[in-house]
C-alpha cells in the first residue's frame, strides 16, 4: 500500500505506507483517518527536504523501532553515527537544519537524533563566533549582554 | 536560518560537553534562553567534584580525562569569581523540566543539585539581576526553600523574579515577600505555594505600591496587579504546578474594577497554554480618555464573549 505526501510547494510524493510510517506524525494521521487514499499535506516541508527525508526513511525502512536506553549517557554517543547516515548528512548547513526541523515536525526520532549529533559534532571545539558563522546565526545580544555572558563563561576558554 | 525550536536545541545541547555548552550560551538570545534552564540540570557526575557543591552549573572542575584541573584553592577562587559575575540564575528541578518538556524523559535527566547547594549558590551570587525558581513535587526541604526566598531580599541588583512552586506547608506567608516584589520591575508568580492567602479580602493599608512594569500571574482571584499602579503589561500564563480551584466568581466584579484602575496598562496577554474555562470572561475593548485601546473585563451581556484563545489571536 502506498500513500501520497504533498510538500509545501505542492509536489506529490508516492511512498510505501511502511516507509511513510517511519514518521510518527504520519503514522498517527493514518491511524486517525483509517483506510483512505487522500493525499497527506505537509505544509512545513519543502519538496527538496521531503526528498531527503524519504531517502532516509527508505534506507531505514526495516530498522526496529527505537527503544531509548535509560541509562545511556548521551554525551558518550555523540560521535556514534552510522556510515550511511554520516554520508547522508553531508549537506550544506541550511539543509542540515531543514532536515532536523522536518524530522522534529514529522516526529522521526532517529533522524532527529542523527541530525542533532551532526550539529553537535560541528559545534564541538568552536567559539561562539565560529558557531554563528557555521550556522549563519545572527548575534542578537546587545554589546553589554554579550560582554556579560562572555564574562560568565570565560572559565571555558582557559584550562 | 530558520528558527530552531527549543526541543531541538536541547537535543543538541545534551550531546555537548560543558565547554561547548558554554560557547552555545553565547551564540544568540534564543540559544541562551533555551539552554539556560537545561544547563542547570545537566550536571553529570563525570564533570563535577563530589566534595564541593556545583557552583555555577557549567563550571567544570574536572577535565574530560577525569583529572582535577586545579587545586582546591584555585577551584574555590574560580567558583567565587564565577558566581560574582553571574547575573542570571534559572533553576528548574527535574520534575518541572520534565513537565515543561513532556517529550523529554525524566529518567534521562541527571541527578540534580540539592536545595541546600542551590542556597549556597544564591548566597554567593552578589550581583543577581534575574532569578527563576521553578519546581514540581519538591522533596520535604521547606527550610532551605524558605531560606532561598529570604536570600532574594538581600540582592540589591535584583530586577526580575519568577517563582513557580507547589503548595508548601512551611513557607512564610507570601505577604512577607511583598516588600521584595515592590522593588522589582518584573515578576512572574505561579503555583500553589501561596495558597491560603485571600488577597481580595485583605485591605492593602500598609502595602508599598509595587513598581512592577510586567506581571505574569496564573490566576485572577489573587489580583496582585492591584498593588501595581505603574503596570504596563499583564500576562496570564499557566503555572507548571497548577493551582487549586479559584475563589467564587462573585469576586469578578471586584477584579474588573481593579483591572480598570490600571491606567498605564497597554498590553494584556493570555498565553496559549492558559485555557482554564472558569476564566472565560467577557472581554471588551474600551476607549479610555487618553484615546488608547485597552482590554477590560465586563459583565455586560451585550458584549461579545471571546474565549481566551480567540482573545490571544486578537491582541
Amino acid at each position: 500500500m502506498t500513500v501520497i505526501l504533498v510538500s509545501s510547494d505542492n509536489q506529490d510524493f508516492k511512498v510505501d505506507k511502511e516507509v511513510a510510517e517511519r514518521s510518527i506524525l504520519i503514522k498517527n494521521m493514518l491511524e486517525d483517518v483509517g483506510e483512505s487514499d487522500s493525499p497527506i499535506p505537509l505544509p512545513n516541508v519543502t519538496s527538496a527536504v521531503l526528498t531527503k527525508v524519504i531517502e532516509y526513511c527508505e534506507h531505514h525502512r526495516n530498522d526496529p523501532v527505537q527503544v531509548p536506553e535509560e541509562t545511556d549517557d548521551p554525551r558518550k554517543r555523540s560521535n556514534d553515527i552510522e556510515e550511511w547516515d554520516m554520508k547522508f548528512m553531508q549537506v550544506d548547513q541550511e539543509m542540515l537544519f531543514e532536515i532536523i526541523l522536518a524530522a522534529n515536525y514529522l516526529d522521526i526520532k532517529p533522524l532527529l537524533d542523527v541530525g542533532c549529533k551532526t550539529v553537535a559534532n560541528i559545534i564541538k571545539g568552536k567559539t561562539p563566533e565560529e558557531i554563528r558563522k557555521a550556522f549563519n546565526i545572527v548575534n542578537d545580544f546587545t554589546p553589554e549582554e554579550e560582554a556579560q555572558i562572555k564574562k560568565e563563561n570565560e572559565w571555558a576558554e582557559d584550562r | 536560518m530558520p528558527h530552531i525550536p527549543t526541543e531541538v536545541l536541547l537535543t543538541i545541547g545534551e550531546l555537548l560537553d560543558g565547554r561547548s555548552l558554554a560557547a552555545c550560551l553565547q551564540v544568540a538570545r534564543d540559544w541562551y534562553d533555551a539552554l539556560c534552564p537545561f544547563v542547570w540540570t545537566t550536571i553529570s557526575e563525570r564533570q563535577w567534584t563530589n566534595y564541593t557543591f556545583p557552583p555555577v552549573s557549567w563550571i567544570p572542575l574536572i577535565n574530560d580525562n577525569g583529572h582535577l584541573i586545579a587545586s582546591q584553592e584555585q577551584r574555590k577562587a574560580k567558583i567565587d569569581w564565577g558566581l560574582q559575575q553571574t547575573r542570571y540564575l534559572t533553576f528548574y528541578n527535574n520534575n518541572a523540566l520534565a513537565k515543561k518538556l513532556p517529550w523529554y524523559k525524566s529518567s534521562r535527566l541527571p541527578r540534580q543539585i540539592l536545595m541546600i547547594q542551590l542556597v549556597h549558590v544564591v548566597q554567593r551570587t552578589l550581583n543577581l539581576v534575574r532569578f527563576s525558581l521553578v519546581m514540581m513535587y519538591h522533596g520535604p526541604d521547606d527550610v532551605n526553600l524558605a531560606t532561598m526566598l529570604e536570600l532574594l531580599h538581600q540582592k540589591p541588583m535584583l530586577e526580575a523574579v519568577e517563582i513557580d512552586l507547589p503548595y508548601r506547608t512551611r513557607l512564610v506567608p507570601i505577604k512577607h515577600h511583598f516588600q521584595l516584589f515592590a522593588r522589582l520591575k518584573e515578576l512572574k508568580i505561579g503555583g500553589d505555594w501561596y495558597r491560603g492567602v485571600k488577597t481580595l479580602g485583605f485591605t492593602p493599608d500598609n502595602i508599598t505600591p509595587w513598581k512592577l512594569k510586567h506581571l505574569t500571574i496564573d490566576r485572577l482571584d489573587m489580583s496582585f496587579f492591584r498593588f501595581c499602579p505603574s503596570l504596563e503589561r499583564l500576562t496570564f500564563s499557566s503555572s507548571i504546578n497548577g493551582y487549586r480551584d479559584p475563589e467564587s466568581l462573585e469576586v469578578r466584579e471586584v477584579i474588573m474594577e481593579q483591572l480598570r484602575q490600571l491606567i498605564k496598562l497597554v498590553t494584556f496577554i493570555f498565553e496559549e497554554n492558559y485555557h482554564h474555562p472558569e476564566y472565560e470572561y467577557k472581554i471588551q475593548q474600551e476607549k479610555t480618555g487618553t484615546g488608547e485601546d485597552r482590554w477590560a473585563l465586563t459583565s455586560d451581556d451585550v458584549v461579545r464573549t471571546y474565549s481566551l484563545v480567540q482573545l490571544l489571536h486578537m491582541i
